[in-house]
């Protein structure tokens, strides 16, 4: 399993060519290497076996410099093509990431919890530089570099050749053997820290709250507790993490210096030149060190690897299956049929049944969690029924194209999301390529024009994170706006005046009077107001229809008492 | 960045840069000593025993240099979470007193991102930073002055390179980097709020238009922060290139000096070797300055970021000596007008209002006529800009900050709960209460049935998010009773409850003895128990 994720952040499109790359530039290293020390040693064997003076030696001084420069050269290469590659998976990960949400729909964000999904696209994403930015590189370099001069030193020196055989696989397994540990604890690491995350998060959002019941100084001590058990916790995993590069460390150097004093002792007693002694000892250092490197960057991509693994979890989630079928033309006819929804072990819609007839006018009322959001969620496709069917002019939703069914449904929720963008921007939302004039004609309707003129540039201020600018009743017109734009055959509207005072209410409602000729209309609301725009008021209590009454007839509206008649007639 | 490295424990930051000194010297040393052993050994002196105190040397110094750098990594890491820890509190702690007003205008997202990611990136400032170069120069100085014993020249030479290495490509680095690393920061920063934005909005996202606009925003951001890489990858090669490159020199004038000392007889042929793998040696305690300095700019930046927002001023401060608590507990606003920052017009302008101790006033008026600013100026989260606000007969601007909180209690339009269990948001409003009185305080609003559901102790969700609109609503209305404040300033209750839900909250706050001030827009439910007051919207 541990070459499977590492293999497939390597597959990514992204990093497809950095292997080669590294391998060539590998080569070019080991070369280098060979012939920079095969050189210095000459010189120092010249000097003091010779005693040449180091003035008649410049050509072989200046070879030194040239290999060396050419092997600082290809590791410089190498990193910026490294660091590139990077950059590009990441992006793409981030990017299939937020596709693939958008394919899962909300409930795949409702299950997972929504800070810690950010968390994974934002820093558990950026943790993928270490497998691409270091560990592969540093992982060619190791076989590559180390395998080259182990074989060169064989060459030279079978004795030492033969002791760093020994050695170099012992630290590699000794790698394994301490990285798989510190992998487990890596993971538990990661857990801890995405919670650290979603707690400040959390906590800065409710600043406000906390410091108006004068909280906010217990909040920072809470938050120092949180962060001295995740030192704790951390320490202990660094702790064993660290003992790896211990140990290559300490193997590294001790067989150095075994090298040193066996090829010491040999020398003395005259078994072998000074040159070739001394080139063997300085190759040793050079066999160890991407051994040594890749101690770090096996470490760097451990801590990687719960990232990882969460990514390619929510990539590989089964996508619910998309429908194919063109949406009819026209004010559709839908019909919930026995729809049933249950999240978690709560049932919220119970075999409902709700008949929308083309430009018919529907007010859905019930007490607070009866199901009405979830009935308007079902509409939009945004959430299927575990039982039972929305059928749109007789087919199935789920056949349909779900991205050109939402584009023929305008929904107004009771807090409308807007764009950091402009107004018009926000307008054409509804409908991309709607030109000047249409914004203007749907800002009309919306009755906002009065407003937008009053911002400092008119339909192109920028709004602010949220629609900072604008009221509640505002930013519902606008909403409004969009629907208009959006030209759509049904509009489903939740709670769309709760928020507003009676002056507010009456600008939105005639703005929705006017909205909703010739659509068919869906209208979530406890509000009294709205139910003289309806037909039909259905009341949903505990997830079923409780009542079905005709606003015009009258008759014994359980929700109202008196709604005067008139829905019919304004139409 | 001094604020940042005051949060630095002393004797634990000496203990850290110690250790990694002595480890980079044993190293040097390690090379140094081998390389005089194999000379030595090869002019076969008359004994081995000759050579013996260099084998025990090289045996200690390999033993000794990975048992220093461990201790050194395991300290140095331990610093860096002590220290981290106490800025995410420090963070907090000043963001306290600006919230909830300084917080208005930033995007939140962006807020979030920032103080998360730069908490994350001065973690560096000891591991990357401070460490590395105090490392560098007791580690650089000590080994300077051993060469210097062998060489003089060589010592120059090594000198100038490890300043070269150590300071003249870093800061030019650093220089030509800190435009990219703001750049890069920032489109991080601004990635994480679209990702954040999308997940979040997710549902709202697909409605609308499928997510399409979300994912070119998307793109934008990622292609602006793939940019900024790109830039700052060109840098890092560069310094790869120097940090591999420049220490030729130094082994080569080693070479050279020392070599002709030897051949003129004035120094020790055993010294050749061992002063040129020594200089080599010596490289490595500048080695990690390059890295340090790429990130300098990042973490400077991030650091610079975060005191910027701890040097926000307040829109309201604590007097110095805050008068007594009053006994009283009424609200008075007299003559009160004021406006936000940044905007044309006064949301009030000459507000007269009086909330006698245990009265019941409902505040209507159509939208952006200041009814939420009324009640954020009674709980001082802004000061009028004329008038004055008095509670219990003082004024608040000279009352404790707590005081004045302790003396009203807000519930908000939309109700902010803590992701967590509904035990610990009504614990909020008062930290002691039993079990019986929070399920009491459940039971008045309606919330039965939540109870039985999730019960006390049971996880209701980020930001509550299992809870309904209306469930939220009540759950945030029965923190606020269950408080002992006098006064209550309660924004929108009704507006997410069905109107059963919504007469009985309203008839609860009037069996309530405290004093309320309700802020709704549903003046034709209000008991005529409640007496009225009309914003008309400010003039202009």
């Amino acid at each position: 399993m541990r070459r499977g994720w590492t293999g497939r952040v390597l597959a990514l499109p992204g990093s497809r060519g950095l292997l080669p790359v590294c391998v060539l530039l590998a080569l070019v290293v080991a070369a280098a290497v060979a012939v920079q020390w095969t050189l210095l040693a000459r010189v120092v064997g010249r000097v003091v076996d010779q005693d040449v003076a180091p003035a008649a030696l410049l050509p072989l001084l200046a070879g030194v410099v040239l290999a060396w420069l050419v092997r600082s050269g290809a590791l410089a290469v190498r990193d910026r093509t490294a660091a590139r590659a990077s950059s590009r998976v990441r992006a793409g990960a981030r990017r299939a990431l937020a596709e693939k949400l958008l394919r899962l729909g909300p409930e795949a964000a409702a299950g997972e919890r929504a800070g810690e999904l950010a968390s994974t696209a934002t820093e558990g994403v950026a943790r993928l530089d270490a497998v691409v930015g270091r560990f592969l590189p540093g992982a060619v370099n190791a076989v590559v570099v180390a395998g080259c001069l182990l074989v060169l030193v064989l060459v030279l020196d079978p004795l030492s050749g033969l002791l760093l055989l020994l050695t170099g696989p012992l630290l590699v397994v000794f790698l394994w053997l301490v990285g798989t540990h510190a992998g487990r604890a890596a993971e538990r690491q990661w857990e801890s820290l995405g919670m650290l995350g979603a707690l400040l998060v959390d906590t800065l959002r409710v600043l406000p709250v906390l410091v108006a019941h004068r909280r906010g100084p217990s909040a920072a001590r809470w938050l120092a507790g949180v962060g001295e058990a995740y030192r704790t916790a951390t320490l202990k995993v660094l702790r064993t993490a660290f003992l790896s590069g211990f140990v290559l460390e300490l193997g590294a150097a001790l067989c150095t210096a075994l090298v040193a004093v066996t090829v010491g002792i040999r020398l003395f007693e005259g078994g072998l030149e000074l040159e070739r002694a001394l080139l063997v000892l300085l190759l040793a250092p050079e066999f160890f060190a991407p051994l040594r490197a890749l101690g770090a960057d096996q470490h760097a991509r451990l801590e990687g690897r719960p990232a990882a693994e969460r990514l390619f979890a929510l990539l590989d989630q089964p996508e619910p299956p998309r429908g194919r079928r063109p949406v009819p033309p026209g004010v559709p006819h839908v019909r919930l049929v026995g729809v049933t929804v249950r999240a978690q072990d709560r049932v919220l819609l119970d075999a409902v049944d709700l008949d929308l007839p083309p430009r018919s006018r529907t007010a859905l009322v019930g007490p607070s969690g009866a199901g009405k959001t979830t009935a308007a969620r079902v509409l939009l496709g945004l959430t299927t029924p575990c039982t039972g069917a929305v059928l749109v002019d007789g087919v199935p939703l789920a056949e349909l194209d779900p991205d050109a069914w939402r584009a023929r449904v305008a929904y107004v929720p009771e807090r409308p999301w807007l764009l950091p963008g402009s107004v018009a921007d926000n307008v054409r939302l509804g409908r991309p390529d709607a030109d000047h004039a249409a914004v203007g004609r749907a800002l009309a309707a919306a009755q906002l024009l009065d407003v937008v003129r009053r911002l400092p540039r008119g339909v192109d201020t920028v709004l602010g994170e949220d629609g900072a600018r604008l009221s509640g009743g505002e930013r519902l017109r606008l909403a409004l706006a969009r629907a208009f734009v959006a030209d759509a055959g049904l509009v489903v509207l939740d709670e769309p005046t709760s928020q507003l005072d009676a002056a507010g209410e009456a600008a939105v409602l005639a703005a929705l009077d006017t909205l909703a000729e010739g659509r068919t209309v869906l209208t979530i609301t406890h509000r009294q107001a709205p139910l003289e725009l309806h037909q039909r008021v259905v009341r949903l209590a505990g997830g079923r229809v409780a009542t079905e009454t005709g606003v015009a007839a009258g008759e014994g509206l359980t929700v109202t008492g008196t709604v005067p008649a008139g829905g019919e007639s304004r139409a | 960045m001094r604020t940042v490295l005051a949060l630095v424990p002393r004797g634990r930051g000496l203990l850290a840069v110690l250790l990694g000194a002595a480890a980079v010297l044993t190293g040097t040393l390690l090379l140094a000593t081998s390389g005089a052993l194999i000379t030595a050994a090869s002019r076969q002196p008359e004994s081995l025993l000759v050579l013996l105190p260099m084998i025990t040397a090289v045996r200690l110094f390999a033993v000794s240099r990975a048992t220093l750098r461990y201790a050194e990594r395991v300290v140095a890491h331990d610093l860096t979470l002590r220290v981290v820890a106490r800025l995410r509190v420090l963070v907090l702690e000043r963001l306290v007193p600006l919230a909830p007003a300084a917080l208005l205008g930033t995007r939140g997202g962006e807020l979030l991102a920032r103080v998360r990611s730069d908490v994350d990136e001065l973690q560096g400032v000891v591991l990357r930073l401070a460490a590395p170069v105090a490392v560098a120069a007791v580690a650089g100085g000590v080994a300077v002055g051993l060469t210097a014993t062998v060489s003089p020249p060589s010592a120059l030479v090594l000198a100038v390179l490890l300043t070269v290495l150590g300071v003249a490509v870093p800061v030019l680095a650093a220089r030509a980097g800190r435009g990219a690393a703001v750049t890069t920061a920032r489109a991080e920063a601004a990635t994480g709020a679209e990702v954040l934005d999308l997940v979040r909005g997710l549902a709202d996202h697909l409605a609308s238009d499928g997510g399409r606009t979300a994912l070119a925003t998307l793109d934008r951001a990622l292609a602006a922060q793939q940019a900024a890489e790109t830039r700052t990858a060109r840098l890092t090669a560069a310094t790869t290139l120097a940090r591999e490159g420049v220490p030729v020199l130094g082994v080569v004038a080693a070479l050279w000096f020392v070599g002709q000392d030897v051949t003129t007889g004035r120094t020790d042929p055993v010294l050749l070797a061992a002063a040129a793998l020594g200089v080599l040696g010596a490289f490595e305690a500048v080695a990690s300055l390059g890295p340090a300095w790429a990130s300098a700019g990042r973490i400077r930046a991030a650091a610079a970021r975060v005191t910027a927002l701890s040097a926000q001023t307040p829109v309201v401060t604590a007097p110095e000596q805050p008068a007594p608590r009053p006994a009283g507990c009424g609200l008075v606003l007299d003559q009160v007008g004021f406006s936000y920052p940044e905007a044309s017009s006064p949301v009030l302008a000459g507000m007269d209002l009086e909330v006698a101790p245990g009265e019941k006033v409902a505040l209507v008026g159509p939208s952006g006529s200041g009814k939420s600013t009324v009640l954020a100026l009674a709980l001082r989260f802004w000061d009028p800009t004329s008038g004055r606000v008095l509670l219990g007969g003082v004024p608040a601007d000279r009352l404790a900050l707590d005081d004045v909180r302790a003396a009203a209690a807000w519930a908000p339009q939309a109700p902010q709960l803590l992701g967590g269990t509904l035990a610990g948001n009504l614990r909020l409003a008062r930290p002691d209460a039993t079990p019986a009185q929070l399920e009491a305080a459940l039971h008045e609003l309606g919330l039965g049935e939540v109870l039985q559901r999730v019960g006390l102790d049971g996880w209701i969700g980020e930001a509550g998010e299992r809870l309904s609109a209306g469930e939220r609503a009540r759950v945030g209305l029965a923190r606020v009773l269950l408080g002992p404040a006098p006064v209550l300033l309660l924004d929108e209750p009704t507006a997410h409850l069905d109107r059963a839900g919504a007469d009985r909250v309203l008839q609860l706050l009037l069996t309530d003895p405290r004093a309320v001030l309700l802020v709704t827009h549903d003046e034709q439910r209000l008991d005529p128990a409640w007496r009225v007051v009309r914003l008309a919207g400010a003039p202009g």
